[in-house]
């Protein structure tokens, strides 16, 4: 069972906190593991109001997050944003700003032999007033989650289950009951394939931790939307 | 009154010292790099300057230390034009003083300072136990820039004022041994004279340290501004090799780099000047076996 609890960076790349694809779980990084990636966001994967000049476009978040305690992950993260170079619509489009968020996740229950871990969290928790500047909060939702490992003759599954609350009325297509499983073969443990509900669609991709440092995910958004992220991750102790 | 201040501060150099310091006469040359950001326009992701810092440190024995910095600036998009400048950043002199049987250490140094002061600064730490330090620094800072005359858009007024400032800052540590992190909250008279508070959190690992701050502090209307709270992260990573050589003359990289991200700065508010090329939040500005005990790292 101990090696059950062992698995340490996994997915969710676009915040940088540990999870599926799209969806979060109560899993933890090891402590004192810190991250710092970016990935590939199809514009099927962003909230709608990332929009120029009335179409969406895809583009990339990158991260910084860490495990200071074993109990609690802390991400800092930013989804690249398209506009007119200095506002002026006749001049070039680029990607000139950025929608900046802090991601946390608390553990409340670790996992054991019969019980699952369960954890709290949410996305864009700080900031972003609706009287500010900005007022954007396009990422901020709210989370519990719970996630069970079972070990068969070295076969590792995972089921995982979260509610999710999202903030702005254009990401409630996600909002509700969501979650996934994972499966990591025997024979490569590094290795994780993801199939996952996210509240509108139907995700699959796979995650896999190559030369120590370094965490890599591709995945299919609902099907149809290519995703890809690459992270540097560390341990820190 | 500013007499005052700095024979006071002359005179605390002439105390004895324990020698405690690295070996009298070692030379350490060293150089970094400085990364500067801001995300301030929509002309481009990050106005963004790089700065090469080559440094040196000279021990002169009896806790007295000389320091100075260079700045070679390597790439500026969007700062001012007199930061493409190779310019002197830090030239001063610093003793540390220390009372062991009470528990007093002082360190003064005084000549030129980062963030473009110069003036005379005295910092006091008093480690009352293994878990709590209270500290205070207290300093008397003028504007010291070169090229002020190149940029259009900033009065040569605010280089070339004669006004001295003071600097007022004092709080507490305490050091929670079995989860190696660290709160901090502190607080007074800044830089630019105003007035703040700041808590922060610090994890520390075995080479790194990151922490979580908070500020509240005075409007600063002068450039628009309207926030009055701000918060962000902190990342001190300890660059090797981690202890400190005997040689005579090292030649070594700096000791840290830092990152520092500030959700809603302003740029004026809550700024420290920098008396020690090599200054960062985690290691002790004074040798002090406290907290981390990493000052020699």
């Amino acid at each position: 069972m101990i090696c059950l609890l062992t698995t340490t960076v996994r997915g969710q790349q676009a915040t940088g906190l540990n999870g599926l694809i799209h969806v979060p779980t109560a899993d933890m990084d090891t402590v004192g593991m810190a991250r710092i990636g970016a990935q590939f966001l199809p514009h099927e994967m962003v909230p709608d109001a990332f929009t120029l000049d009335g179409e969406k476009y895809n583009t990339a978040s990158n991260y910084l997050s860490i495990t200071p305690f074993r109990w609690i992950e802390l991400g800092y993260g930013y989804t690249l944003m398209k506009f007119h170079k200095n506002l002026n619509p006749k001049r070039q489009t680029g990607f000139y700003a950025k929608d900046r968020y802090f991601s946390a996740k608390i553990q409340l229950i670790n996992e054991d032999q019969w019980w699952p871990s369960i954890a709290v969290g949410g996305n864009d928790v700080w900031g972003s007033r609706e009287d500010g500047k900005s007022g954007s909060n396009y990422y901020k939702n709210y989370f519990v989650a719970a996630s069970k490992h079972i070990d068969y003759s070295g076969h590792l599954f995972g089921a995982h289950v979260a509610y999710r609350d999202w903030y702005r009325d254009y990401n409630h297509r996600w909002n509700g009951v969501v979650g996934g499983i994972t499966y990591q073969p025997a024979f490569y443990q590094p290795l994780r394939a993801i199939v996952e509900w996210d509240g509108n669609g139907v995700n699959c991709g796979v995650d896999c931790r190559l030369y120590r440092y370094f965490l890599v995910q591709c995945g299919l958004f609902e099907g149809k939307a290519f995703t890809c992220g690459l992270c540097f991750c560390i341990n820190l102790l | 009154m500013r007499i005052r201040w700095i024979v006071f501060l002359c005179l605390l150099t002439l105390l004895p010292a324990k020698g405690r310091a690295q070996q009298a006469g070692q030379v350490e040359l060293f150089a970094g790099a400085e990364l500067s950001y801001a995300d301030i326009n929509y002309l481009r992701l990050y106005d963004v300057l790089i700065n090469v810092t080559p440094g040196v440190k000279w021990h002169l024995g009896k806790d007295w230390q000389v320091a100075g910095q260079v700045y070679l600036p390597l790439i500026n998009d969007g700062y001012p034009e007199r930061y493409d400048m190779i310019r002197l950043n830090m030239a001063n002199i610093s003793k540390e003083i220390h009372f062991d049987e009470a528990k007093q250490h002082f360190k003064v140094t005084a000549g030129l300072f980062g963030m473009e002061r110069y003036g005379a600064d005295l910092r006091w730490m008093y480690p009352i136990n293994s878990w709590l330090m209270v500290h205070a620094r207290l300093g008397l800072v003028n504007h010291w820039a070169l090229g002020f005359n190149l940029q259009n858009d900033v009065s040569e007024s605010e280089f070339e004022t004669s006004q001295w400032s003071k600097f007022g800052v004092a709080g507490a540590s305490v050091w929670l041994n079995p989860w190696a992190t660290e709160f901090r909250v502190s607080g007074g008279r800044y830089m630019n004279g105003d007035n703040g508070l700041e808590g922060e959190i610090i994890r520390h690992f075995n080479h790194c340290s990151v922490s979580l701050f908070a500020q509240i502090h005075e409007r600063y209307q002068s450039t628009g501004g309207s926030n009055d709270k701000s918060g962000g992260f902190r990342v001190v990573m300890m660059i090797p090799p981690y202890k400190k050589s005997h040689e005579k003359v090292v030649f070594r990289p700096a000791s840290n780099f830092r990152l520092t991200y500030n959700a809603q700065s302003d740029g004026y508010s809550m700024k420290k000047y920098n008396t020690d090329p090599e200054e960062n939040e985690r290691t002790l500005p004074m040798r002090l076996p406290w907290g981390t005990g990493n000052f020699n790292e």
